[in-house]
């Protein structure tokens, strides 16, 4: 499948903004078995300055300034994305039993075991995630059937509830809960990983959403959206969606992966102004092509 | 007169049984390298080592030398403490502190290079991955970030204590920004002072070329292709703990001191903002800790930093020393593995060993650690964490408990230590000299492709409990250190010949924020300075005319007092309801209107916000203003007790205070160069003097009174306005208003009138704006070209002319008009020139749709 990704962040502020600096993590790359044909950030007003690189965790970031005077800032990310190789399933990866798979037996080279199985600054390891994520792991369970069965009791367990949460509500409120957005729930999942010893990541990038039976497609409809990749062992991963209760298949387009939400915000930025209240308007639109 | 026989300090000097000291060995003799100095100190004997400590403390305040205590904030700085008694290394012991110190920072440096490269020692387990990951000082954001030149580490710090078995051994290591370079000279300097002649045949290394020796490794990190580079000081501010170094390192190295909000990124560069424009900066010194440096990148919620500093960095447009990531070589999990990673790294042992510690992430480590509780000390495994290191072996069998329970909650957090009972050391205390728990903090700089060290630093000895914690924040007193000279180090002068760079700064461009504060400087100063004056002026009259019955005296007073509240803005105050009770005692609304700082108005008002503005550019001011500053300050809190012993105390504070304001202005005439911070602290003093003259004039002239009551009026306003010895002369005893006003408005050769003031504020605002082809002070000029015009234009007589009521509405007008015209030129001088900056605000995120923006307020950042 070849997607085109349209996603608009706007801002309104009520009074004129002097600069506005802003970093961005919304451009797709070649990973996850996804082949980024095109991409192209916009700001309006035009960045004064626009330079990407890529980060610590190897995704790519671009960091854009606008200093031309706006009470309302507008940045437009644009991108072309081929998925069809994206996995669809654990395929022969994840046999082995999943405590296999853990920092405690991987060798001391595997530096990404460690940096993913640590507490990050949203996801803390706790005995009661580790409690939750028990059930699904037995002695001789793998790991593709711990994953995948804990997957689909947070989706099972789990209601979505857009006001429920917080970005900084911390995970053992959203597991008492059991209410949250994507982020949330993402965050609950590689904390149960985690704290099972498992190392699990923090994806954010998109997904096509399809209308329902009979309904025209809404223009803006799609969200970004956020899932967990687990590791594979020798630097290969899975994506697997526990809001959908899915692999992060061919629907799904990867912009970036960290530790949690806090790592690859698709925008954080810093502005100077007088202005007292700020507008928010996203619009994400994953249009098959 | 009886001579009083001079007592030996040493004679009760016993050292502790089990420990080394550094003047005495185990059988009590004095140590070789000490006899010289012992056998002054005995010869001094104690009555005048006593003198010479007090002579230390006054030279101290003179130069301004204070450690702010981060906890209280607020400007009272805690004075820096330096004991008579130096801290004397040999020059073999040296020898090897220096070859340690420079092993440590090259090793250091490896370590830097490869945490924020490669990444090898992570991957093969030479240091446990999780002990640098789980580190908050290991900035993610920095990765990939290189300093041009040879190194990554730029300045080290160390802290070394000496063992009981009398080897140096290091206690940790400071690399996010190393303070204490700035005390250890500003030590040095006093030491020479107080103990000429002791300093000169002693033999002591000198510590000034390190300067030099600094500013040529700042100039190894300029990025490459830039000639001319431009290089400043970043700090967080004059509340930060070590605001003294800050502006004490930037005086001396000749660099700007700026902040976070000086600097502003353009086009991917980072420049700073100055009244002329944007001027590039190439090498940024940091003594702000990484993390705040950065709002966009680092720590959002920091008000300190700079957005788009760590993209700026990345790109190599700039450098910032040391590099953005450096504080996580503090880490207290690298002290264990320091010889490890010296056989690894440089196929070598380690010439300084570190105190043995244990990382509690490592099982066996962790047992050692939990087994050990009580004799060990505990450390966060980061500074960050703004823990302190627990000595366990003064901890109770509860607190032990919970400290053993947060290991194991956390063990990667943790590091154990040896306890290390630092070595003694002579110190000067109430019963003449003893011994004292005594630690080392030494330098070294990144140069050509090694290190240099600074031949001394700065030690700073504990209380009387030799095992208790020595901080700065817990009354340890600093000591000079003096590193004696070897007849080898003699013949080939230590300091190589090309550490005399003659690089010129190429920023002289003044910073908007520091023109600000010296603007404000010079308004706040002839605001205290007037104010002073009005209120010796009103005492004398009392003076004069106490008890006397009604009559022109006391009519003249009323004037006065109500033309004091006008101009000092102090309603109600004399115009108010309660005006008739305090007409028949003023003296608490008079000690109020000198004493009351949070009263706007107020002498000692205006001298804390003058106090404030000189804090921030102290870099830009001569040194004797600290001499100043201490006796003003002094002044000001003799009378904060209360009235006391009554009115004669205020008249001698009100002496002293003007004294001190006038020794200000004169430094700033004859110690300052004519450069725009100081037209601009010209202009500043100019406003609030003519602002100042005509209000006075107005509000105590614009009603007619009876001939003898005008006549003291006059006389009262002639004398507060410094010309009364003209007009005498000029005009005998017949002063009239119409005389006065041509004396103080229109007189163009009287320095106190108002033609005068706006004559010398248009030559500072047309200087500034020649200054650079931007006009910053276009418009001021402009309202001010009205102001003199209205000037010219002055009939005296015309404006002393009565009206039928009573009243001189001519004078009432003009007084307006001006004194609008002024506050108009005020304004635009700040509006043209210091561009004002928008409060900073985060983005907001995704799950606040609309929200109100709060700005962000500033946390002092200060690194230690």
């Amino acid at each position: 499948m070849i997607y085109q990704v349209l996603h608009s962040t706007k801002y309104d502020y009520d009074a004129p903004v002097v600069a506005s600096f802003a970093e961005l993590r919304q451009l797709p790359d070649d990973v996850d078995g996804q082949v980024c044909l095109r991409r192209s950030i916009t700001t309006d007003p035009v960045a004064e300055h626009h330079r990407e690189h890529r980060d610590y965790f190897g995704n790519l970031a671009a960091v854009v300034v606008v200093r031309e005077q706006h009470t309302q800032l507008v940045v437009t990310s644009t991108s072309l994305v081929d998925t069809s190789g994206r996995p669809t399933g654990f395929g022969d990866d994840g046999r082995r039993p999943w405590q296999t798979y853990t920092v405690a037996e991987a060798s001391c080279d595997e530096l990404t075991a460690v940096e993913f199985t640590l507490d990050s600054a949203l996801v803390t390891c706790s005995e009661q995630l580790a409690e939750y994520a028990r059930p699904s792991f037995g002695t001789n369970t793998s790991l593709a059937d711990g994953v995948t069965s804990l997957c689909t009791r947070i989706h099972a367990d789990f209601e979505f509830d857009a006001e429920a949460t917080e970005i900084d509500t911390p995970i053992v409120e959203v597991l008492a809960m059991r209410k949250g957005v994507c982020q949330d729930f993402a965050h609950v999942m590689i904390g149960s990983l985690r704290s099972m010893g498992v190392p699990a990541a923090y994806v954010s990038g998109y997904l096509e959403t399809l209308p329902p039976p009979g309904k025209a497609r809404l223009t803006g409809a799609d969200r970004t959206h956020a899932w967990v990749s687990v590791s594979l062992g020798g630097g290969r991963w899975i994506g697997i969606d526990p809001t959908n209760d899915q692999i992060a298949g061919p629907r799904y387009v990867t912009t970036a992966r960290g530790r949690d939400y806090a790592d690859v915000p698709p925008l954080k930025g810093v502005i100077f102004t007088d202005a007292e209240t700020s507008t928010l308007t996203v619009s994400v639109d994953v249009v098959a092509q | 007169m009886t001579v009083l026989p001079i007592v030996d300090p040493i004679a009760g000097y016993r050292p502790h049984a089990d420990g080394h000291d550094e003047m005495m060995d185990a059988d009590g003799a004095i140590r070789g390298h000490w006899a010289g100095v012992a056998a002054a100190y005995r010869a001094l004997g104690t009555v005048e080592l006593a003198r010479r400590r007090d002579e230390i403390e006054m030279l101290l305040e003179q130069d301004g030398v204070t450690y702010n205590n981060p906890a209280e904030q607020h400007r009272q700085s805690r004075a820096w403490t330096l004991d008579p008694v130096p801290f004397i290394v040999p020059s073999d012991e040296w020898t090897v502190i220096e070859r340690g110190m420079i092993q440590r920072a090259e090793l250091l440096d490896l370590v830097l290079h490869d945490l924020y490269g490669e990444r090898r020692l992570l991957h093969t387990g030479v240091v446990p991955a999780e002990m640098i990951l789980s580190d908050p000082q290991f900035v993610r954001a920095c990765d990939g970030i290189r300093l041009p030149g040879n190194r990554q580490l730029v300045v080290f710090g160390a802290d070394l204590a000496r063992s009981a078995d009398g080897r140096w051994v290091a206690l940790g290591q400071r690399t996010q920004a190393p303070s204490g370079a700035a005390y250890a000279l500003e030590n040095r300097r006093v030491m020479s002072r107080v103990f000429p002649h002791l300093f000169r045949t002693t033999g002591v290394q000198r510590l000034t070329p390190f300067i030099h020796a600094m500013r040529s490794a700042l100039l190894g990190a300029v990025p490459d292709g830039v000639d001319d580079p431009s290089i400043v000081i970043l700090s967080p501010g004059s509340l930060s703990e070590t605001a003294f170094e800050h502006a004490s390192i930037a005086a001396q190295l000749g660099y700007p001191l700026v902040q976070g909000s000086d600097l502003q990124s353009r086009n991917g560069r980072v420049g700073l903002r100055t009244v002329g424009g944007w001027v590039p900066v190439h090498v940024i010194l940091r003594r702000v800790d990484a993390g705040f440096c950065d709002p966009l990148e680092l720590r959002s919620d920091s008000t300190l930093g700079i957005p788009g500093l760590t993209d700026a960095c990345r790109a190599g447009t700039v450098s910032v020393v040391n590099t953005l990531g450096s504080g996580v070589l503090e880490n207290a999990g690298l002290s264990g593995l320091m010889n490890t990673l010296a056989k690894h790294l440089l196929g070598s042992d380690l010439i300084l060993d570190s105190v043995p510690s244990w990382w509690c992430g490592d099982p066996a480590s962790r047992s050692h650690v939990l087994a050990h509780l009580g004799e060990l000390v505990v450390r966060p495994l980061s500074r960050s964490t703004l823990e302190h290191s627990i000595d366990t072996s003064r901890a109770s069998a509860g607190e032990l408990d919970g400290l053993r329970r947060r290991i194991l909650a956390r063990p990667d957090q943790w590091v154990g230590q040896e306890r290390i009972v630092p070595g003694s050391a002579p110190v000067l205390t109430d019963t003449g000299i003893a011994p004292r728990a005594t630690v080392l903090r030494t330098f070294a700089v990144a140069h050509a492709d090694s290190y240099v060290a600074m031949p001394g630093g700065l030690a700073r000895a504990g209380s009387v409990d030799l095992a208790g914690p020595i901080t700065n924040l817990r009354g340890a007193e600093s000591k000079d250190m003096w590193v004696l000279t070897s007849d080898a180090a003699q013949a080939t002068e230590f300091w190589p010949e090309e550490f005399t760079p003659a690089h010129t700064p190429a920023i002289d461009a003044l910073s908007a924020r520091a023109a600000e504060h010296l603007f404000w400087l010079g308004r706040y100063a002839e605001r205290a300075e007037a104010t002073v004056r009005l209120i010796r002026t009103i005492n004398a009259r009392r003076d004069e005319f106490d008890k006397a019955p009604p009559g022109p005296g006391p009519a003249s007073l009323t004037v006065l007092f109500e033309a004091l509240t006008r101009i000092t803005g102090t309603y109600p105050g004399f115009v108010g309801d309660d005006a008739p009770t305090l007409f028949d005692d003023p003296t608490n609304e008079l000690f109020s209107l000198v004493v009351d700082e949070r009263r706007p108005g107020t002498v000692a008002h205006a001298i804390r916000h003058m106090f404030d503005s000189i804090d921030v550019v102290r870099d830009q001011l001569s040194i004797d203003t600290w001499l100043v500053v201490g006796s003003l300050q002094r002044e000001l809190e003799r009378l904060g007790h209360g009235p006391g012993d009554g009115e004669d105390a205020t008249a001698s504070v009100l002496d002293a205070l003007l004294h001190g304001l006038l020794s200000l202005s004169g430094l700033a005439n004859e110690s300052m160069v004519r450069d725009q911070g100081w037209q601009f602290m010209e202009a500043g003093r100019r406003i609030e003097r003519a602002l100042h003259v005509t209000v006075l004039v107005g509000s105590a002239l614009n009603t007619e009174h009876s001939a003898p009551v005008e006549s003291l009026i006059v006389e009262s306003v002639l004398t507060a306005g410094e010309s009364i010895i003209t007009a005498r002369r000029r005009y005998r005893s017949h002063a009239l208003t119409s005389t006065t006003i041509d004396l103080l408005f229109s007189d163009g050769g009287n320095p106190r009138s108002l033609a005068f003031q706006l004559d010398r504020l248009g030559e500072s605002l047309a200087l500034l704006r020649t200054d650079r082809a931007a006009e910053p002070t276009s418009s001021a000029l402009q309202l001010l070209g009205e102001a003199s015009r209205l000037v010219d234009d002055i009939d005296s007589l015309q404006l002393a002319h009565v009206d039928d009521t009573g009243h001189r509405t001519g004078l009432d007008r003009f007084v307006t008009t001006v004194r609008a015209n002024l506050s108009m030129v005020s304004n635009a001088v700040e509006a043209e020139s210091f561009a004002r900056f928008r409060p900073q605000h985060s983005m907001a995120g995704l799950f606040d749709n609309v929200r109100p923006l709060d700005a962000l307020h500033s946390s002092p950042g200060a690194p230690t």
